[in-house]
């Protein structure tokens, strides 16, 4: 578990927290016009991509158990 | 355009300018660079700086922008900048790529989304009030 945590702690992994923010942005600005569904759209985007990019993060964690 | 100019000059301030270079050749093959271009002007620099050193000349602004001499000299910038290097083009690779969709957006439009349960739907949505205008 400290290893996790310190994974997460690490300087670059906030690099992605200004990638996601702009990207959900983007994406949700081409789905919609208007301000207040843009942000919901890009708050929906933010956590389906942080949830998926967790789940991607936890996988190689476990994978580097074993090596 | 904040969001993709600003991600695209933090990508840029990380690779201290050396993460958008042109160069085709058998040292380095920077297939990030079409994906940069996406971004538009900000990223044509580095096709001048490809051009004025493939004719010999030393770089202009400093070498901004300025592809590698050599391996040595690639390899030195991935010694120094590190990490940044890569993250650094990936910020401007996104950039690109982001631009891409905001002109497919432009020209296209909004993409139509399927079509969910009323209640799930966003707050003040413009596509069901679209709809709204044209049941009235």
């Amino acid at each position: 578990m400290p290893i996790v945590a310190s994974s997460l702690l690490a300087a670059q992994t906030w690099y992605i927290v200004p990638l996601i923010l702009s990207v959900s942005l983007v994406y949700g600005a081409t789905r919609h016009e208007l301000p207040r569904p843009i942000l919901y759209h890009a708050w929906h985007t933010a956590v389906w991509m942080t949830v998926f990019m967790g789940g991607i993060f936890i996988v190689l964690w476990l994978v580097s158990l074993f090596l | 355009m904040v969001c993709i100019l600003g991600t695209y000059f933090f990508g840029l301030a990380l690779g201290e300018g050396k993460v958008v270079y042109a160069s085709w050749n058998q040292v380095d093959r920077r297939w990030q660079y079409p994906l940069q271009l996406g971004v538009g002007l900000p990223a044509v620099p580095a096709i001048v700086q490809s051009m004025v050193v493939r004719r010999g000349n030393p770089p202009l602004f400093g070498g901004l922008m300025a592809p590698p001499r050599d391996q040595e000299q690639l390899s030195s910038w991935h010694k120094t900048l590190n990490m940044r290097f890569e993250l650094g083009t990936l910020y401007t690779m996104i950039a690109g790529l982001l631009n891409i969709l905001a002109i497919w957006d432009a020209y296209g439009g909004p993409v139509v989304s399927e079509p969910g349960k009323p209640e799930r739907g966003p707050p003040g949505d413009d596509k069901s009030k679209d709809k709204d205008k044209k049941e009235n």
